[in-house]
Formats: structure tokens, C-alpha cells, sequence
């Protein structure tokens, strides 16, 4: 126990020593990228679309293995990992949304192909990619201790994208989830808005790869707004509350992580899907008592 | 002389192979209450997607205050079933009305007038006080006012409404019908509906849809002409308020 507070101390050093720079910055990136998430993950739980978020990201492997196999077989040093992802993501959230419009039976049949396609692709590709081997682990679990300055600047454009259109939309987006016929009745267009919507998830999915890697996107944009929807019935509260949620939760991480020694990303989703189960306890016991 | 409200010429629909409609034409005149009955399946939803213009006529041509279904469909508020949506979702009702002025958003704000609108139209339905409630803790009867009032913050002249008091008990369906009583007034009414007492309390004249349409006067209902329609349907509506009358609750059903 000593040992473990002596090792928070050491965090908290790390945080505000300018030598350690990569804790701060991944810090500072958690924190802005909680605030994407917060809002996000509201729209995923309130539209009850989070299978696609989880399709999504796993298809960002697709995106990485064919950026490193064409930077190094062409020699394209501008297409990076990054470009991968971001591609990769928007395509299969427009792949989705245009076959969820087009024919509602079939979406999750899609969502089950690009989920699976996009991995398949992206080992391949890393293995037929020349030069060194590159280990897909690490972009499965992610490590949000790698995060550089320059992924800090990305972190925060991407964010600022998905907050500003989000904030200019946010009305619309809201009425397409709740009921798009009546929306496109409206002569407002239901459709783009949607695909907007799908498209503000992939990149907030991006965001969250590069912190918790693939498989563990999903939990940081689900659980937090699943537990702030516990608590309140208005979506910009949810995503408040969830965006709040999402900074403790990867602060926590980080600081119980670097002391440990433990995987950060890992650790993130265990504290947010405790916090969770605790939220999920809190309501039935309130629900049990009301009833007595 | 102003145009109709709808006008539907020899139109015919199918999909796919199956006909739905065929060759319907009729006339609903502005300010009058039009009921909708028939069969599941004999195509009065289709007949309302049509006159929204969310489905396109294979045959014929329909017309919304002389214009097409997509432009008309502007003045048409639509009142779906309460049902229909998510009960969880978290808005209230003030967010749900000021949808109804969805396209006078500018730079992602609704107005001042937009929100003395929903606030109107929810004062118009009997709802002010409930302004800020959750629709999730609204009930069955509220949630559909909260539609018409949705319907009305568009300025809509007509009102479309499919089947408005389907799955609430009785109770909130008279509350609801004085709420409709007030509308007529105001706006031209298509409502869908299996309730025969509906009909007899609302309707000027009513639309019997099976694959094809006709048009009765409401006091033209009879049982025999009724039994033609629904093959029985009808009965079950009337079985379950003559139980209900007589103290059978069980065959009601609560939201």
C-alpha cells in the first residue's frame, strides 16, 4: 500500500516534472479527448448504435495494416497510421449508415462484415507489409504513454471538429435520433444528418484507438454515457456528466497505472465498467426502495 | 376556390408484386375530420406514407393544398403512435415540440419565437404545466399530446394522425379526445383509427380502406357494412369497452 501511494506521488510528479513530458501529454490528451467521448457516447446510447461505434473501430486495424503496407511498399511516408484510421473509419461509417438507410434488415449483417473484414485486412496487410515486423498488439490494446506532442495537437483538432459540429448540429442530431421520419418530413435532410452522426463516431473512434487500442475502444465512448444515463434524462447533461466521467476515469487509470506498471487501457475500462456496475446497483436499490 | 387538402387521383401502389392500392381516388375538403378504417393490411398505412410522401404512387397523382406530397407534406403534421419511440430517451417534452420547428433553426439555435411556439402548442394540448417533464415519465395519453403539439408548433394545417389511441387505456383515450375536440377548430384532421366510438365523435366522414377506398357519411355505418370492413376486427375494440363498462378490466390494456 505504501508502495503503491509512494508510486502515486511519483505520477504526480511525473505530471508536473517538464522531463516526463509523454505523462503529461497523455494526460492532457485523455482529458481532451473525455470531453469527444462524453458527447459522443451520449448519441451512441441514447441511438442505441454502439455495436456500430465497435464495428467502427475494428475496422481501423484495416485502415493502419493498409497505410503501413502502402508507406513502405510506395514509399508514401505521408500516408501514416493515422490517415489509415481516419479513412478507414469514416468508410465503414458510411458504408454502414448508406445500407442502414438504404435497407434497415440488412445493417447488422454489414456491421458483422466490416467488423471482421476490417481486422482480417489489417493483419494481412501488416504481414505482407515489407521491412521490419510490426506488432499488431499495439495498435489492438493501444498505449496512451506513447502519445506525443504531436498527437496531443491532433487529439485536439480532432476533438474540436467533433465539438463544434456537434454544438452547430446538436438539435438536429438529436431529432434524427429520436425520430428521422418526422425530421425528414420537416424537409430537413434526415439522411445527412445521420451520416454526419456516423461520422462524428468514427472520429471519435480514431481518437480512441490511439489511447486504448481497438478492442477497448468501444468501453470508453459506452460506459461512461451508459452511466450518466443513469442519473439524467437530458442528453446534454448525460454527455456532461459523462465527459466528466471519462476524465476521472482516465486520470485514474493513468494514476493507478504508472505506478503499477499495469496497461493503462485496461485499467481505464475496468474503472469505468466498475463505476458502472455500481451505477447499475445504485438504481435498482433506489428502484426496490421506492417500491416498498 | 382553394385547393383541396388531399387529393388523391387513380392511384394505385404495390410492392413489389403484391397490390396495395388500387385506383383510389377521393377528396379531403380543408377544415373537416376525416376517420381512416379498415383492415391491417388493406393499406391505410401505406395511404398516410403516400399522402406524406414518403412512397411514391406507381399510378395516378396525389396533391396536399394543390401542391405534390413532397412540398405539401410541409403543411401536414404528423402524429405517429406514442409507442413508437424509445421510452427512454432522454428529452423532455419541450425538446420533443420544438422539433416541430426544426427547419427555423439558425446557426443551431431555435428562436425566442420558436420556443413561444412549442410553449403554445403545449398550452394548446393541455400540457404547459408539463413542459419539463421527461417523456419518459410521461404517460400513454401525455406522450401522444406531446405529438400533437409537435404537430401543431409546425403551423401544420392538417393533422395526420395513425391510430392516436391505440394501446392506452380508456381513461387517458377521453382525455385525449377533448384535446382533438379543441382541434377541429383549428386544423383539417385524417386520423387512422379502429375505434368505431372515435368515429362516431370525430368523424364528418370516413374512409374505408381495403385495397381499395370509399367514403361513408359516419351516421352510413352500420354493423353489416362494418363487418364487410374488418371481417370481425371492429369487435374487438367494441368487446373490449362493453367489458370494461360492465367492471372486466382485464381485457384493457394500461400503459
Amino acid at each position: 500500500m505504501t508502495e503503491f501511494l509512494q508510486g502515486l506521488g511519483e505520477f504526480f510528479d511525473a505530471v508536473a516534472s517538464p522531463t516526463t513530458a509523454l505523462v503529461r501529454y497523455a494526460l492532457i490528451a485523455g482529458l481532451i479527448a473525455s470531453v469527444t467521448f462524453g458527447i459522443v457516447g451520449g448519441f451512441v446510447v441514447t441511438r442505441r448504435i454502439s455495436y456500430i461505434a465497435a464495428a467502427i473501430s475494428h475496422s481501423i486495424l484495416g485502415g493502419i495494416g493498409a497505410s503501413i503496407f502502402l508507406s513502405r511498399s510506395l514509399d508514401w511516408p505521408w500516408c501514416t497510421p493515422l490517415l489509415g484510421s481516419i479513412v478507414a473509419a469514416l468508410v465503414s461509417a458510411l458504408v454502414i449508415g448508406w445500407v442502414s438507410l438504404q435497407s434497415k434488415e440488412r445493417e447488422d449483417t454489414i456491421i458483422g462484415a466490416i467488423w471482421a473484414t476490417g481486422m482480417a485486412a489489417g493483419v494481412l496487410f501488416i504481414y505482407f507489409a515489407p521491412g521490419p515486423a510490426v506488432n499488431p498488439e499495439s495498435f489492438i490494446f493501444g498505449n496512451i504513454l506513447l502519445t506525443s506532442k504531436s498527437d496531443l495537437v491532433i487529439t485536439a483538432l480532432l476533438g474540436a471538429i467533433v465539438v463544434a459540429v456537434t454544438a452547430l448540429n446538436y438539435h438536429k442530431l438529436v431529432a434524427v435520433c429520436f425520430d428521422e421520419e418526422f425530421v425528414r418530413l420537416r424537409g430537413v435532410a434526415a439522411s445527412a444528418y445521420y451520416l454526419m452522426l456516423l461520422c462524428l463516431i468514427a472520429l471519435s473512434v480514431v481518437l480512441l484507438v490511439r489511447l486504448t487500442g481497438i478492442i477497448l475502444a468501444i468501453a470508453l465512448i459506452v460506459l461512461p454515457a451508459a452511466t450518466a444515463s443513469r442519473f439524467s434524462r437530458r442528453l446534454w447533461v448525460i454527455m456532461a456528466i459523462a465527459s466528466v466521467l471519462c476524465m476521472l476515469f482516465t486520470t485514474g487509470g493513468l494514476a493507478f497505472s504508472y505506478p503499477t506498471q499495469t496497461p493503462t487501457g485496461p485499467v481505464v475500462v475496468i474503472f469505468s465498467a466498475a463505476v458502472y456496475g455500481l451505477a447499475l446497483l445504485f438504481r435498482v436499490g433506489r428502484g426496490r426502495r421506492g417500491k416498498t | 376556390m382553394s385547393a383541396p387538402a388531399v387529393q388523391f387521383d387513380h392511384v394505385s401502389f404495390r410492392y413489389g408484386a403484391t397490390p396495395v392500392l388500387e385506383d383510389v381516388s377521393f377528396t379531403v375538403e380543408r377544415g373537416l375530420s376525416t376517420c381512416v378504417i379498415g383492415p391491417n393490411g388493406g393499406g391505410k398505412t401505406t395511404l398516410l406514407r403516400l399522402a406524406l410522401g414518403l412512397l411514391e404512387p406507381k399510378q395516378g397523382k396525389i396533391s396536399i393544398f394543390g401542391e405534390a406530397p413532397d412540398e405539401g407534406c410541409r403543411r401536414i403534421g404528423y402524429v405517429p403512435q406514442a409507442m413508437r419511440f424509445d421510452p427512454l430517451f432522454p428529452v423532455n417534452a419541450r425538446d420533443i415540440v420544438l422539433m416541430g420547428r426544426l427547419d427555423r433553426i439558425r446557426f443551431g439555435f431555435y428562436s425566442k419565437e420558436c420556443k413561444e411556439a412549442a410553449r403554445a402548442a403545449l398550452a394548446e394540448v393541455g400540457l404547459e404545466r408539463e413542459e419539463t417533464t421527461p417523456f419518459s415519465n410521461l404517460s400513454g395519453g401525455q406522450k401522444q399530446r406531446v405529438l400533437i403539439a409537435r404537430a401543431l408548433a409546425t403551423g401544420a394545417e392538417l393533422l395526420l394522425l395513425d391510430e392516436p389511441t391505440a394501446n392506452v387505456d380508456l381513461t387517458v383515450e377521453a382525455q385525449f379526445l377533448d384535446s382533438l375536440d379543441h382541434l377541429r377548430e383549428r386544423a383539417t384532421i385524417i386520423l387512422v383509427t379502429h375505434d368505431i366510438d372515435l368515429i362516431s365523435r370525430l368523424g364528418d366522414s370516413v374512409l374505408c380502406v381495403n385495397h381499395r377506398v370509399h367514403r361513408h357519411a359516419v351516421g352510413d355505418l352500420h354493423g353489416e357494412l362494418l363487418r364487410e370492413i374488418f371481417s370481425g376486427e371492429h369487435r374487438l375494440e367494441h368487446d373490449r369497452k362493453t367489458r370494461h363498462q360492465h367492471g372486466d378490466h382485464s381485457a384493457c390494456k394500461h400503459d
